[in-house]
């Protein structure tokens, strides 16, 4: 059973990531929120893959959305739609002033929700993983994100002047 | 349940003798073959235990053992346990490795070998090449691996260390903090 560390005073912090790489980026500048209450949105998978590490990551509770399929298609793209839903009741429930996305797919409805009806302050770290291009994931929120964060300098000019490059996570 | 040749037992032996070369493949599904049967090929040169982590389909070694998917806690401890670590160029990898400042070696996948859904992690090695250094190599293809793993282990004999670095990820996470700020 995880343990859960204590709400933490000052902001809350939604954080949203798929499972892989992407948690890993998370993982790794989660230590940017410390002393504040950081939840986690994290797909509905099974076995090993479904474990998180909360007491040691200080995440104080994760929110499960669905996750249908594994490649591109009607079931992946039905879950993608149904996440919007369930989206709005996680975001409702956690009310958070910060929605912190690492991506990818997973990130977009809690994204654009979080920043459109819920006014909380948006930013994306981009994947590391992708020196000369931006994610799709990355396009669509872009628009939206107060912040916008590269892991290679080199990514900056691939988009606007919110762009910006301010470290690596490895 | 951990899989291989080994039995249960062993595992707190390569614990207690501290030396382990950890070989992580990720959990993306994808066969990363050429790289394991070069790990398995070369693992009793070394008289040395390699651990791999090879879900989610197992793969079969003659020479190593094998520990599928594991839950995140139980990976940050081999992570811990590790002298090296040897893996595919995935975030995971080299984050681990950082924090827990173990020498790091990898190969990347290459989608036209169908190892990978695209060539993320070859255009991720060709941008960490120009900036390797002694505790992370990225490596071109299988023949580099064993000299690699043993530059590492020689390296650690003779003090190699983690440089007190330029603070990239610590650089990160505070313009992140500031972002959450304003």
């Amino acid at each position: 059973m995880d343990a859960k560390p204590p709400a933490a005073k000052g902001k809350k912090v939604l954080v949203v990531s798929s499972n892989g790489g992407h948690f890993d980026v998370a993982a790794a500048v989660l230590p940017a929120f410390r002393e504040w209450t950081v939840e986690l949105v994290y797909y509905r998978l099974k076995g090993e893959l479904a474990h998180v590490d909360l007491e040691s990551l200080s995440i104080r509770k994760v929110h499960r959305v669905s996750l249908w399929g594994n490649t591109v298609g009607v079931r992946l793209a039905a879950s993608f739609c149904f996440n919007f839903l369930e989206a709005f009741f996680i975001l409702l429930k956690a009310r958070p002033q910060v929605v912190f996305s690492t991506g990818a797919e997973i990130a977009i409805p809690v994204a654009l929700l979080g920043r459109l009806l819920f006014g909380a302050r948006l930013i994306h770290l981009e994947t590391a993983v992708h020196p000369r291009k931006v994610s799709l994931t990355g396009k669509v929120l872009y628009p939206f994100c107060h912040r916008f964060f590269v892991q290679w300098p080199e990514a900056c000019g691939l988009m606007g002047k919110k762009a910006e490059y301010a470290g690596r996570v490895f | 349940m951990a899989r291989g040749l080994r039995p249960d037992g062993e595992e707190s032996r390569i614990r207690r003798e501290g030396v382990l070369i950890l070989v992580i493949t990720g959990s993306g599904g994808y066969p990363f073959r050429r790289f394991l049967d070069a790990i398995d090929e070369m693992a009793p040169r070394f008289d040395l235990p390699f651990v791999i982590q090879d879900g989610p389909e197992p793969y079969p070694a003659k020479h190593c053992r094998t520990i599928g998917l594991v839950h995140y806690a139980r990976l940050m401890e081999y992570y811990r346990d590790a002298t090296v670590v040897v893996a595919h160029t995935s975030s995971g990898p080299l984050v681990y490795a950082k924090k827990f400042r173990k020498p790091i070696i990898t190969l990347p996948r290459r989608p036209d070998l169908g190892e990978a859904v695209d060539d993320h992690q070859v255009e991720t090695a060709e941008a960490l090449r120009p900036i390797d250094e002694a505790m992370r190599v990225t490596l071109e293809g299988v023949e580099g691996i064993e000299p690699a793993i043993r530059k590492a282990l020689d390296g650690l004999a003779g003090g190699m260390r983690y440089s007190s670095g330029t603070g990239e990820l610590e650089r990160l996470q505070d313009a992140i903090r500031s972002a959450c700020l304003e």
